[in-house]
């Protein structure tokens, strides 16, 4: 009997000082958003230090974010590195960590994490669309298409999407393809430069090929 | 006294302030001011200080890598657009000055960044995939001693190097050596194959093979020598790895050698190469020391000196491109060598080298100095 009175009190102190963790990790995480939500990022970062622990990947991926707004960006990317340690699956890690590799211009470790979001989750629509953004800029058309295509389909109607793929179809040669896309853009965003720029190129390119002797006696 | 104290007083900030942790945003916009301003030499500091406090990004890679460019540190250009090319391989800017640092470097490199040109940019440059002749050199070199019984020697190359693709060059070569050893008059036409591929920028693959037609007239005492080479550039240094395997009617020679170099930084681009080798020939095994130094003296002028310690018996240097088998081997070697580059093409070489020459008897070892003349010209298509 007395054992069982002390294997509850011990118990009972355990929960006491675990939900007093729990009460101390809250109010840290509540005063940083505070911090942040006066742009005050370094206070934020601070706020987290006393509870941070290299395991714990919220801790992580917070202050992963915190450096990003504080543009401390190798700090960023360091944390939520250890963020996708500690789960390797989780998108968000990944997602956050393009943001500090993005504003140094680290292209080659932005496509990285793309590819590696895409082999967990192949349809995912940020992921497919700004990988296409860096093929397209790196003028890799055909990439682009496929990545392109891929969100066209899930959203038809996304005209960012939308426009992106008709422009790569154009400069991959598939101008008919192209036509079609840029009169959907119109449909979406009347009178868009961009899909009217476009749509005059195509008709460019088809008067002149339509002309040619070749397109002719066939 | 007190006017030093406040002297020191009012350097306390100063001081403290360039050991301030700077911020991505100050380093930045400060670089890029610097940038278009073109003060190249606090560029290059603030650069460095951001760098060490891990502040880094493709911008400010290209930026510090431009202002070494203008400086005329070559080396240190390239590691930097190294580094930016590791952030963005697609980005225009980088490999095109990627390309101009190893241009200007002198680097193997070279041929290997004009693949990752745009077409245009290879177009405008005249860089083409295929190059069947993208080099023409010739040397000639005359030895001469004063020996009773030996003659001068003398020996010439013709080569041609062909770039097969971006990665992979070849260079052949005809050579011809004669002496009269004792009233024997010896004669030595030489093929040589050098290929090199480049994997990565760091990372380079060599291999040799050199014919050597000994002959005295009468009889042929035909040689063999192939050769294999590995080398890692590490930023300012240079690491390779060499073994090579000579057979001649005589005897059957092993070579191994490990080579070290390393380039300073500024635009005098000093850089000092040291490599101990290693020969097994007949049972027996000697060791080779050679360390040569060299620099840039102009923009036009280069100027290398070197020392080599050593029984240089069947000795191969330059990846095989020289094999030293004449009858008397050298024992000890130094020299210099200038080389002049009189446009984006054409370039001179010169080069004096002492040898002290060892006759070997059962009766005891002579020995005799020999000096030696070259004269090269290199013509790059």
């Amino acid at each position: 009997m007395k054992k069982f009175r002390i294997l509850t009190a011990l118990f009972l102190l355990a929960v006491t000082a675990q939900a007093q963790n729990i009460t101390v990790l809250q109010s840290a995480f509540s005063k940083s958003y505070i911090a942040e939500n006066q742009s005050n990022y370094q206070l934020a970062i601070d706020e987290m230090k006393p509870i941070y622990q290299k395991d714990d990947y919220i801790s992580n991926i917070r202050l992963g974010w915190l450096n990003y707004l504080a543009k401390q960006y190798n700090e960023s990317i360091a944390f939520y590195q250890l963020a996708i340690a500690l789960k390797p699956y989780a998108i968000e890690a990944r997602l956050g960590c393009v943001k500090p590799l993005s504003a140094i211009e680290n292209w080659e470790k932005v496509k990285e994490q793309y590819l590696e979001i895409l082999k967990v989750d192949p349809l995912n629509t940020t992921a497919n669309y700004w990988l296409g953004v860096i093929y397209y800029n790196r003028k890799e058309y055909k990439s682009a298409t496929t990545l392109f295509e891929k969100v066209v389909n899930l959203f038809p109607l996304d005209y960012d999407s939308v426009i992106m793929l008709a422009w790569s179809k154009l400069y991959n040669s598939s101008h008919a393809d192209a036509r079609i896309l840029f009169q959907q853009a119109l449909i979406i965003r009347p009178n868009d430069s961009s899909a009217l720029n476009g749509l005059q190129l195509v008709s460019k390119w088809l008067e002149v090929n339509l002309k040619s002797p070749v397109q002719t006696k066939k | 006294m007190h006017k030093y104290l406040v002297s020191l007083l009012l350097l306390i900030p100063l001081i403290s302030f360039s050991q301030e942790k700077m911020g991505f945003q100050q380093s930045d916009s400060l670089t890029y001011q610097y940038y278009l301003k073109g003060d190249w030499k606090n560029l290059i500091e603030l650069s460095k200080a951001a760098f060490h406090q891990n502040i880094d990004s493709k911008f400010m890679r290209q930026r510090a890598g431009y202002a070494y460019l203008m400086t005329g540190d070559y080396t240190a250009a390239e590691i930097q657009f190294q580094k930016a090319f590791e952030f963005d391989r697609a980005d225009e800017f980088t490999q095109t000055y990627l390309y101009y640092a190893a241009l200007n470097r002198g680097s193997e490199n070279r041929r290997f960044y004009a693949g990752y040109l745009s077409e245009e940019v290879r177009n405008k440059l005249g860089i083409l995939p295929f190059n069947p002749v993208s080099l023409i050199d010739n040397e000639f070199n005359l030895k001469t001693n004063k020996s009773d019984s030996r003659s001068n020697q003398i020996y010439y190359r013709a080569g041609i190097g062909t770039e097969l693709g971006y990665r992979l060059t070849l260079y052949q070569a005809v050579a011809y050596f004669r002496q009269t050893v004792s009233g024997v008059s010896t004669r030595q036409p030489e093929y040589i194959a050098m290929l090199n591929y480049n994997l990565s920028p760091k990372w380079q693959f060599k291999g040799t093979y050199h014919f050597l037609n000994t002959n005295d007239g009468y009889t042929a005492y035909p040689g063999n020598l192939g050769l294999l080479a590995i080398s890692r550039q590490l930023n300012r240094f240079n690491l390779e790895a060499n073994g090579s395997i000579l057979k001649s009617t005589f005897a059957t020679t092993r070579q191994y050698g490990l080579k070290a170099g390393v380039v300073f930084p500024g635009r005098s681009n000093i850089y000092l190469t040291s490599a101990v080798t290693g020969i097994a020939e007949e049972g027996a095994s000697r060791a080779i020391f050679s360390q040569s130094a060299g620099l840039k003296c102009t923009d036009k002028l280069w100027a290398e000196g070197y020392i080599t310690l050593g029984n240089l018996k069947n000795y191969n240097t330059f990846n095989g491109l020289y094999i030293y088998n004449s009858v008397d081997p050298s024992i000890f070697r130094t020299g210099c060598t200038l080389s002049c580059f009189l446009g984006p093409h054409l370039s001179l070489v010169g080069n004096f080298t002492f040898d002290q020459q060892q006759i070997e008897s059962t009766s005891g070892n002579s020995y005799y100095y020999q000096y030696s003349y070259s004269a090269g010209i290199k013509w790059r298509l």
